[in-house]
């Protein structure tokens, strides 16, 4: 039998960033070297680039966030790392792979059809983001005024994955503070555990709204295996800025929030497989991909499947489909959704819900008012177009579906909802 | 004390869906269960007027019911009572409009309907009690509509015991796992044969009884209205692109197209970019226009109906649709297209 | 009535613009077709029968 091959993961702690002249990181503290990091971003699609800095607890507020990425590389250059965008587009997942847990790279500003979407790194909406409690670098630009907003959109894609790479190479020859064997289920035997998967739909609606796996779209086509390694090797980066809450950047699918539990659990379950799906525009596509889906679990001879989505009420279809052809296939099926009941919670809250599949986790309702209040200094946009440009850094009532990531159906947060007579 | 009671045009004795569009008025004393609801409230109370408005008025002014209650209230009305309306999707919500209104101006309010009433979602803020499904539970009702009433006018809370029914509200919180980690132990009490653990319970959708059909589409008046976020280039209305909570009506007479540049789409939830470079992706205006001048279809109707179906709550869906269909009916049209996205 | 996508429900992009407009005028006629039939409960009418 062939030993288990899987990824190493050396974990560097960062507690405390800053920009300065050059990269380095030691016991925790993360500088940033601003030129190189402005060279990494230089593009034809951008005048000018800015960088800012935003720590856990710090009056601030990130408005119009994008991507997300958590710094990570498998040698100089990022040594394959972020495959097809920054390395070979060859299957990662295997052997080193440094990280810098506790820091994120983000790009926050406009882009058109990007959803405002809002993180507060102190106060009443902190504890739902994920990104609220790292360390960030933030990116801020202005476009060329010949550049496409297109253009705009992949010079962040492509300078994002290298920057993030480019920082977690300070960390190369560092004494990791964690080393953690990740083992990858294909070559794992079997050991009558029950065998569980994951199924991670992921957004396929073109420009702005569309997910990378390798550096390419899932649009149009089946869905596919891979390993859960993979994802921390930056195999899927994302793309996709609609329904800022329901967001799941790259830093969620680097970290996931499902594989991570699953790993927790693991003298009571075996992390079998990760399915990627595309979420197709159309019914009879969304039914095909639901249908074959589940027959490649019942080929990887799964006892149960977690299934998430990204993106607003069509979506829910993505996953209740699924869910329901698992049943069928007789795979349990547990899906991961967020509720749009109503700015009261009175409504409904599933657009589209499972017919034959019961078991739902809800990450809380989306229209659900909360007020933040005012901050210190703002990044990414000045004022928040949704609030008919009221200025970034005053109080403002905004939905949880406002709220970078507070909803995503990988899991992160700890929102759900509890019922109320009205 | 001194009752007002509402009650739809069908209950006012005027006429069924003939009579739907009829303005708000109000007649002196009881008027058909009115009477009944009357003698069970007793001598010490006095039902002094009936406010009465067509289901189809209702739907589509929103504004009668403040009307209705400023006329009620200077008549000396000391409380309105609303009802019941069953299953009656129009009335309920008139129903539960009406009682929000009195609320709203600090009058005792109270609204009859059964639980499947799509009215209940208005009803936010006010007071329901169950009624039956059809007018054939008139009788226990009342019974439950007038011992509700004296409750009420007695300054006490109603219960779910006295049969008070309404919004069940989602409200955010924390769990103590996060959602991952609680999927993963579900999948656990899946796996021990547990069917019915969820966080989410599963919701029954209302059923709605389809319209007879058109005989003949060659004499038949159409509409077109969407909730693809088509909008008049440049949006002037602020449609929302997602979570829309209102909707827009705008002209399309002398068009015979929706070009490229004079409509758009702010959907927030696909690309737009086909259908801003042929807006009759969204709404088939060129076609039909052809359509009409062929005589396949009678007459267009003069303006759409549009709003944007991203995120949507379903009780302004079901508000909007309510809306529409009052409206359009009130005008005459026999048939919609609806284009979704 | 199921079409050929979400961002165009009356229309297909992938078409010529004649093919698309014929396209779109087929989608009206079945549903003049649809609002003339008589139904009970949610009915689905093939917009493409072709297909």
């Amino acid at each position: 039998m062939q030993a288990d091959v899987g990824l190493t993961r050396m974990v560097h702690e960062v507690s405390e960033l800053d920009l300065g002249e050059r990269t380095s990181y030691d016991a925790g503290r993360l500088t940033v070297g601003e030129d190189t990091v402005r060279d990494l971003l230089q593009d034809g699609a951008f005048a000018e680039v800015r960088l800012g800095v935003a720590s856990p607890g710090d009056s601030v507020r990130i408005v119009g966030v994008l991507d997300a990425i958590q710094p990570c590389s498998k040698g100089p250059g990022g040594g394959g790392a972020f495959p097809g965008l920054l390395g070979p587009a060859m299957p990662v997942g295997r052997g080193e792979t440094h990280v810098l847990r506790g820091a994120a790279v983000l790009a926050a500003g406009y882009l058109p059809r990007a959803q405002e979407a809002v993180i507060d790194m102190s106060g009443p909406a902190a504890p739902l983001s994920p990104l609220a409690a790292t360390h960030n670098l933030v990116v801020e630009w202005t476009p060329a005024e010949d550049a496409s907003w297109e253009d705009v959109d992949q010079a962040l894609r492509r300078g994002l994955v290298k920057v993030a790479a480019h920082l977690a190479e300070a960390a190369l020859d560092a004494e990791p503070d964690a080393v953690e064997e990740l083992a990858d289920p294909a070559t794992s035997a079997a050991n009558g555990k029950p065998r569980v998967g994951v199924i991670l739909n992921l957004q396929t609606q073109g420009t702005f709204k569309d997910v990378f796996v390798y550096g390419r779209s899932l649009s149009g086509g089946l869905p596919t295996v891979i390993s859960p390694t993979e994802l921390d090797d930056g195999a899927v980066v994302s793309g996709q800025f609609g329904h800022p809450s329901l967001k799941n950047p790259t830093y969620l699918h680097q970290t996931h929030p499902v594989v991570a539990a699953l790993r927790e659990r693991s003298d009571e379950l075996e992390l079998a497989a990760l399915v990627l799906c595309p979420e197709p525009v159309d019914q009879a596509n969304k039914e095909l991909v639901s249908a074959h889906a589940a027959r490649l679990c019942k080929q990887l001879k799964l006892d149960a499947a977690i299934a998430t989505k990204e993106g607003g009420g069509n979506a829910d279809a993505d996953v209740s489909l699924k869910m329901d052809r698992l049943e069928e296939e007789g795979i349990a099926a547990v899906g991961i959704l967020a509720e749009m009941a109503g700015r009261d919670g009175t409504g409904p809250p599933l657009v589209v819900p499972p017919t034959k599949a019961t078991a739902l986790v809800s990450t809380g309702n989306y229209d659900e008012r909360m007020t933040l209040p005012v901050v210190e200094r703002a990044l990414g946009r000045p004022s928040i177009a949704l609030l008919d440009d009221q200025a970034s850094t005053d109080e403002v009532v905004l939905p949880v579906a406002a709220v970078y990531c507070a909803q995503s159906t990988l899991g992160w947060g700890r929102l759900t909802c509890a019922e109320v007579l009205a | 004390m001194k009752i007002v009671h509402y009650v739809n045009q069908f209950f006012a004795g005027m006429g069924g869906e003939d009579s739907a569009g009829t303005g708000p008025e109000l007649r002196d004393g009881a008027t058909g269960p009115g009477r009944k609801l009357a003698s069970l409230l007793g001598d010490e109370h006095e039902i002094i007027a009936t406010a009465v408005c067509g289901d189809d008025y209702a739907a589509s002014h929103p504004e009668f019911a403040a009307e209705l209650v400023a006329r009620a209230k200077e008549r000396g009305a000391e409380m309105i009572v609303a009802g019941p309306s069953f299953t009656s999707g129009r009335y309920g919500m008139a129903c539960a409009r009406i009682a929000a209104a009195a609320s709203e101006a600090d009058l005792p309010a109270l609204a009859s309907m059964h639980p499947d009433n799509p009215g209940i979602g208005e009803a936010a803020g006010t007071t329901v009690v169950e009624s039956g499904l059809t007018a054939r539970q008139m009788k226990d009702s009342l019974e439950r509509f007038a011992a509700a009433a004296l409750k009420i006018a007695s300054g006490e809370e109603l219960t779910a015991r006295d049969g008070r029914i309404g919004p069940v509200a989602r409200t955010n919180r924390f769990a103590a796992d996060n959602a991952a980690q609680r999927a993963v132990a579900l999948v656990l009490t899946r796996l021990g044969g547990d069917r019915d653990a969820t966080e989410i319970p599963l919701p029954d959708f209302d059923s709605v009884t389809p319209a007879a059909p058109i005989a003949d589409a060659g004499e038949a008046l159409f509409a077109l209205v969407t909730e693809g976020g088509f909008v008049p280039f440049g949006n002037p209305d602020r449609l929302e692109s997602a979570r829309a909570t209102k909707w827009v009506r705008h002209s399309l007479d002398g068009l015979d197209s929706a070009d490229e540049g004079a409509f758009m789409s702010v959907h927030g939830g696909f690309s737009t970019v086909w259908a801003n470079a042929d807006p009759n992706r969204i709404l088939p205006l060129d076609v039909a226009r052809e359509m009409e001048r062929e005589g396949a279809i009678g007459r267009l109707h003069g303006e759409y109906l549009g709003t944007t179906g991203n995120g949507t709550t379903v009780a302004d869906a079901r508000r909007f649709g309510m809306e529409w269909a009052a409206d359009l009916r009130q005008q005459g049209i026999q048939a919609a297209i609806l284009t979704a996205t | 009535m199921s079409t050929r996508g979400i961002p165009f429900p009356a229309g297909d992009p992938e078409l010529g613009p004649e093919q698309e407009r014929a396209w779109r005028r087929q989608l009206l006629q079945r549903a003049l077709h649809a609002v003339a039939t008589p139904v009970s409960e949610p009915t689905v009418f093939d917009a493409d029968p072709v297909q």
